[in-house]
């Protein structure tokens, strides 16, 4: 049998598998090489870096739910200088496609982390981060207003040469409107889904679970939505979708990928199992063996639906 | 070297409640086994099952030859499915994680003070001050009611002087090891002459009342924390608590107990600040 060959071309550069880590939830990367080995990553996605250190939230910060986990860091950082100074310098060592997923209050903190960035041996692409609060308008955050994002996205697109991956948030009305403006910025690609804003409570104590009463849904519970949105996301857009939410087995990436996405994220599954992104591209491949298909390229947007049955 | 260390798949040798609610389970596990060391810990979790999802984290209570033994107490979702286990049903290992006790020449005289299943935090310290100190080792040992009291007769058996506190007064001193402390001074204080190093686990009320009076000179104490993780190795930040800033100590900085501990010196624990979890 020949190879399968499981490289995906996505916003100019070329991955050797589809499956990246998910922001957030693999730190630097740094604490995953005793269990892997980064180059066999598609990408590694660093976890979101702002100007400035950022503390984050106070305890409790996670609280599992049904099928998934809230989660309230607060988007702790060591900042963009200890990155490029301390860790930057570790990560080329490894020979990956690193993107940086980056996070501000305002388009001139966007600006100032893609101008500095840029600069730096290394990084291949920005993903970035929209579901923060813009300080300029009142808190509301980035993502979720369509002008407001198309703004910043044009805005950062002519500093910098290399791909601007826009990660979206699912917290929208209309997630179609939101991938739509952000490809009129000139985004390279999309990310769906960030996480789902979700709480949860103690009944003894009366008490909500996470001290900032409200976090981020993440894990297997927002795999339903993830998908739909990604579907919708790339019926409308050119631009190449990165699909997130909820993968844990090679088969719910293939899922993603059938639904339109290019190349799919891994996130929560590595607080289960520090190697999940190999267990999920094994089950790629075995997927692909199992019905004789040469490319993972083929599966995407190979979804079969009945254009009458659309709902 | 990276990528050769996996989250271990094995199976459960024996699963069996030795005290109302308390379980001991082994598994074999040479590689854990031959490197944890005291005060280390394991995420566990059920390969096939997904509910719940996260992995949760145990001490290694004993090892031998290459059997990992880790007891717990049942009291939610996760302890509950881990009960349900029979031998030869497998269980996924991610570890050894965390930092461990800090071991103490063998002429320092320890303490080790433990609150309910906080015992099993320091029963390997325990084996290996037994093993390795020239001078005795004192275990001050309470739980709520006497049933829950492990048996800890073989490591009596070694030399390991024990007392124990129980609140419901069935067994050994009526209250808990705090009081056990201030009621019983010359328990310890012919060892705290010259230097003390004090081990605790327990829960946050037992360290917060253990620590406050521990804290006198000689003393460097030692307190193994917990914290609800989702990944037990530092990806997540789930696990971050305040401690004192080094630079100043007025100030609180988020570090991560999964990597940054779960063992902290009690002078780096904003106690007056820290919630209980
Ligand atoms: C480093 C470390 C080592 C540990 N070692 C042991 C051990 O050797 N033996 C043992 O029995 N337990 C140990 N624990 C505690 C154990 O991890 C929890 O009891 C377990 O996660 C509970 O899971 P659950 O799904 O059964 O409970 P859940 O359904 O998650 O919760 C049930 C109840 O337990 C409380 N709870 C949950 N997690 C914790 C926690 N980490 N600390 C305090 N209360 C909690 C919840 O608030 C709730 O009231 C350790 C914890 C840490 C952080
Ligand atoms: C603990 C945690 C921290 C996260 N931090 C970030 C972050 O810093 N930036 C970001 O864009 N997304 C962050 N995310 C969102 C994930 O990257 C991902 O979009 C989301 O968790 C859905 O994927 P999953 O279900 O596979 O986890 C975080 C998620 C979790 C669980
Ligand atoms: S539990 Fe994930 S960082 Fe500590």
């Amino acid at each position: 049998m020949t190879k399968i060959d499981m490289s995906v071309p996505l916003a100019g550069l070329s991955l050797k598998t589809p499956v990246m880590t998910a922001s957030g939830t693999c730190g630097y990367g740094l604490d995953l090489l005793p269990y892997l080995d980064l180059s066999r990553l598609g990408a590694l996605v660093v976890k979101g870096i702002s100007v400035e250190p950022r503390q984050g939230n106070p305890p409790p910060r996670i609280m599992e739910t049904c099928g998934g986990m809230l989660n309230a860091i607060g988007l702790e950082n060591i900042g963009m200088e200890a990155f490029v100074a301390e860790v930057l310098p570790r990560l080329r060592e490894h020979r990956t496609v690193l993107l940086v997923n980056i996070l501000g209050e305002s388009e001139e903190d966007y600006a100032r982390l893609v101008d500095r960035l840029s600069e730096q041996e290394g990084i291949d692409g920005f993903e970035v981060n929209v579901s923060c609060p813009n300080v300029r308008r009142g808190g509301i955050a980035f993502g979720s207003d369509p002008a407001t994002l198309e703004h910043l996205v044009a805005f950062l697109r002519p500093r910098t040469e290399k791909p601007l991956i826009i990660k979206l948030s699912p917290n929208v009305t209309d997630i179609v409107d939101m991938a739509g403006r952000a490809e009129a910025g000139g985004a390279d690609g999309l990310t769906l889904i960030n996480t789902i804003r979700g709480m949860s409570v103690d009944v003894e104590s009366r008490r909500p679970h996470l001290a900032t009463v409200v976090g981020g849904l993440s894990g297997p519970a927002i795999k339903p939505i993830a998908l739909r949105m990604v579907w919708e996301a790339a019926a409308r857009v050119q631009i190449p979708i990165i699909g997130v939410g909820g993968i844990l087995s090679g088969e719910d990436a293939v899922e993603f990928l059938l639904a339109g996405a290019s190349a799919v994220q891994i996130g929560t599954a590595h607080f289960r199992n520090p190697a999940a992104c190999i267990e999920v591209m094994a089950g790629i491949e075995g997927y692909l063996a199992r019905h004789g298909i040469q490319a993972v390229r083929e599966l995407i947007g190979a979804i079969r639906v009945d254009p009458s049955r659309e709902a | 070297m990276t990528g050769n260390r996996r989250a271990a798949l094995t199976a459960i040798v024996s699963n069996r409640e030795i005290v109302p609610g308390t379980f001991l389970m082994a598994f074999e596990e040479p590689r854990l086994a031959a490197e944890v060391r005291p005060g280390q810990f394991l995420m566990l979790s059920i390969p096939a099952a997904h509910d719940p999802l996260l992995p949760r984290p145990f001490a290694v209570f004993n090892r031998e030859g290459p059997r990992v033994e880790i007891l717990y107490r049942r009291v939610g979702k996760g302890t509950g499915r881990l009960a349900g286990l029979k031998r030869g049903d497998s269980l996924r290992a991610l570890g050894p994680l965390g930092n461990g006790f800090p071991l103490p020449a063998p002429s320092v005289a320890s303490l080790v003070l433990a609150g309910g299943v906080g015992i099993a935090s320091v029963h390997l310290l325990l084996l290996h001050l037994l093993k390795h100190q020239s001078v005795p080792t004192t275990l001050l040992y309470g739980a709520r009611s006497h049933q829950e009291i492990i048996p800890l007769e073989s490591l009596e058996a070694q030399g390991l002087r024990i007392h124990i506190a129980t609140e419901d007064g069935l067994r050994g001193v009526k209250g808990t090891v705090a009081a056990l402390l201030s009621t019983t001074p010359a328990l310890w204080e012919d060892g705290a002459a010259a230097s003390t190093e004090a081990f605790v686990c327990g829960p946050m009320a037992m360290l917060r009342a253990v620590v406050a009076r521990l804290n006198r000179p000689g003393i460097r104490t030692h307190v193994s924390l917990e914290s609800r993780m989702a990944c037990g190795y530092g990806v997540c930040q789930g696990c971050a608590m305040p401690f004192k800033d080094k630079e100043n100590p007025e100030r609180v900085r988020y570090r991560k107990v999964c990597t940054d501990g779960p063992v902290f010196t009690a002078d780096e624990i904003p106690w007056g600040k820290t919630e209980a979890s």
